[in-house]
């Protein structure tokens, strides 16, 4: 009886532990807020696209100013796509985010390529300072048109200003560096708020530098399709020589214990014996 | 161990040639689809269980040889670790072939790789498939070596010395046959 | 609540190789504990390391780049995998030659140490 209870205890427990570890979140993330009713955006002069051409056309940098500074309109009412302003009407106490969604790439002309870069800017008006730059690599070759994804969470100030930029810079001044996007979506949150209802959800987006990093530079630096493959061989190929050591030293150990002897005591001799 | 009936030895003659095959496939495509060192190499040691359990305990000690199986697996080891002092000017386990970064060897898995997803071509990768080589030898060599171990130091009761000495000879006999008449 | 299904999977192999493992005598059945709490820990990294209509990370004829699954606990859980393989071998030759020497395979028998 005493063993059924304790091993029951420990069951619970142990369940509780995983769950924990797990993060199921039995009392949920404060609510998203909605950017257009609870922020002031302003957005600049507005411009129209036709294609992504009219976007690298216009901007590309050729001067010494750290961003070429485009607007342009909204795409649909979810996303707010341009040079914008924002500042907070409410008051959020505690720590406030910024989700960053967006879809983009960048363009060179030609040059080396490591002496360009272009991104996305988040500038802290208040404090003058970029609280956040978003990094597009650059592609394989110049002249080349790549889109990736991006999705990013950044700690902000409440009482703030922000702007978020474009930004494309050529060190040398001789070429012209871009970058576009398809859509860049802004969402605010902070704490302070009351909690939705209890929700277990598995499998949300989690921010990880490493494994974003990973997928996304995997073809371009090993030339591999297999990124675990990749990821073991290649990033982390110290970790499979120690697992190819264990391998063959436990072998050892069963080469080790099943050596022949000559004299062999079987058990039916020794019965025989005492 | 008894080698076990006809119907079996047939299957496993027929079969092995297919089990190295697929697991030299898994091995060798390990940087485009899943797969790889390791798991090649556990699908090769499965043919040499396969003609182990088949053929039983004398005609395996004839033919497989433990110590032929022990060079292959150090000599899987020795060339993995051998391949991560190639690239030592910048890094250990430096992928010096990957993406054309020496132009001349483009031939020995040097091609750039596409970007995003694409049909894959095998001569992308770097040192990747070379390890996936290395690797896949050693593992099969290992798993080995453990069969045959657990098969050498094997020494049946009496009672059952016996039976397998009445019995195994008529078997003996007859698949030594249908093994040289069959050509194997 | 249906998604959550492999992390009960994981709490009840963990809980079914501790049962085994304690209160089982057969040694063979220990080992066969062992290996089940291995399969456990190594399904736990794995379902860590999901994202929601995740796809496998592999970009031969891939149906979309959208939202891969995180590569590198899998690469992790490979070298766990060959780890426990290992240690079974071990465990597993070790029976034999307790066999070998005490005649039984119960653990309340093999206790005393014989010469």
């Amino acid at each position: 009886m005493k063993k059924t209870i304790a091993f029951s205890a420990l069951i619970v427990v142990f369940a509780f532990f995983l769950m924990a570890v797990a993060k199921m979140r039995p009392f949920g993330e404060p609510p998203m807020a909605n950017v257009s009713t609870d922020w002031d955006i302003k957005s600049t002069k507005n411009s129209t696209w036709r294609s992504w051409h009219d976007v690298v056309n216009t901007m590309v940098d050729k001067d010494d100013n750290n961003d070429s500074e485009v607007e342009f309109t909204t795409r649909s009412s979810k996303s707010l796509v341009g040079k914008v302003t924002f500042a907070s009407k409410t008051s959020y106490s505690g720590r406030s985010w910024m989700r960053i969604n967006t879809r983009g790439g960048c363009w060179k002309s030609s040059g080396k390529i490591q002496d360009s870069f272009a991104g996305v800017q988040v500038y802290n008006k208040t404090t003058h300072k970029v609280a956040y730059y978003l990094d597009f690599p650059s592609p394989v070759k110049p002249g080349v048109y790549e889109w990736h994804r991006y999705e990013r969470k950044i700690a902000i100030n409440p009482s703030d200003t922000y702007s978020i930029r474009m930004v494309g810079i050529d060190k040398w001044k001789e070429h012209a560096v871009a970058a576009y996007w398809e859509y860049l979506n802004i969402e605010v949150s902070g704490e302070g708020q009351a909690p939705q209802e209890t929700k277990f959800e598995l499998g949300e987006r989690a921010e990880l530098e490493m494994d974003d990093y990973i997928i996304e530079h995997c073809q371009r630096e090993t030339g591999a399709n297999n990124v675990v493959t990749a990821v073991v061989f290649d990033y982390r190929g110290f970790d499979t020589l120690g697992e190819a050591t264990v391998l063959f030293s436990a072998v050892t150990g069963v080469g080790v214990l099943f050596r022949r002897r000559k004299r062999w005591v079987k058990p039916e001799e020794k019965k025989q014996e005492a | 161990m008894t080698p076990m009936s006809k119907i079996v030895v047939l299957v496993t003659n027929l079969l092995c040639g297919f089990i190295l095959v697929f697991g030299f496939y898994v091995i060798v495509h390990g940087h485009l689809t899943p797969g790889g060192g390791f798991q090649g190499g556990a699908v090769v040691a499965s043919a040499c269980a396969l003609v182990v359990i088949a053929y039983g305990d004398k005609r395996v000690k004839e033919r497989l040889s433990y110590d032929a199986f022990s060079a292959i697996e150090a000599s899987g080891l020795i060339a993995f670790v051998g391949l991560g002092f190639f690239g030592l000017g910048a890094t250990f386990f430096y992928n010096f072939l990957a993406v054309e970064r020496i132009s001349s060897l483009r031939w020995l898995f040097g091609a750039k790789a596409l970007i995003g997803p694409n049909p894959g071509d095998i001569n992308t990768g770097g040192v990747i498939p070379l390890l996936n080589l290395a690797v896949g030898t050693e593992v099969l060599g290992a798993l080995s070596i453990v069969l045959l171990l657990m098969l050498m130091t094997y020494t049946p009761k009496r009672g059952e010395a016996e039976i397998e000495e009445s019995t195994a000879g008529r078997r003996a006999q007859e698949t030594g046959e249908k093994h040289e008449t069959g050509g194997n | 609540m249906l998604w959550n299904i492999p992390y009960i999977a994981v709490v009840a192999l963990i809980v079914l190789g501790l049962y085994a493992c304690m209160f089982k005598s057969n040694l063979v059945k220990i080992i066969i504990g062992t290996s089940l709490l291995e399969a456990g820990a190594n399904l736990f990294l794995i379902t860590l390391g999901y994202r929601k209509g995740g796809i496998a990370p592999i970009f031969t004829n891939a149906p979309s780049t959208e939202s891969m699954v995180l590569p590198v606990p899998q690469a992790l859980v490979l070298t766990s995998i060959v780890i426990g393989l290992a240690v079974t071998a071990l465990l597993l030759s070790i029976v034999v030659m307790i066999y070998r020497h005490y005649g039984t395979i119960d653990a309340k028998k093999v206790r005393r140490l014989r010469g």
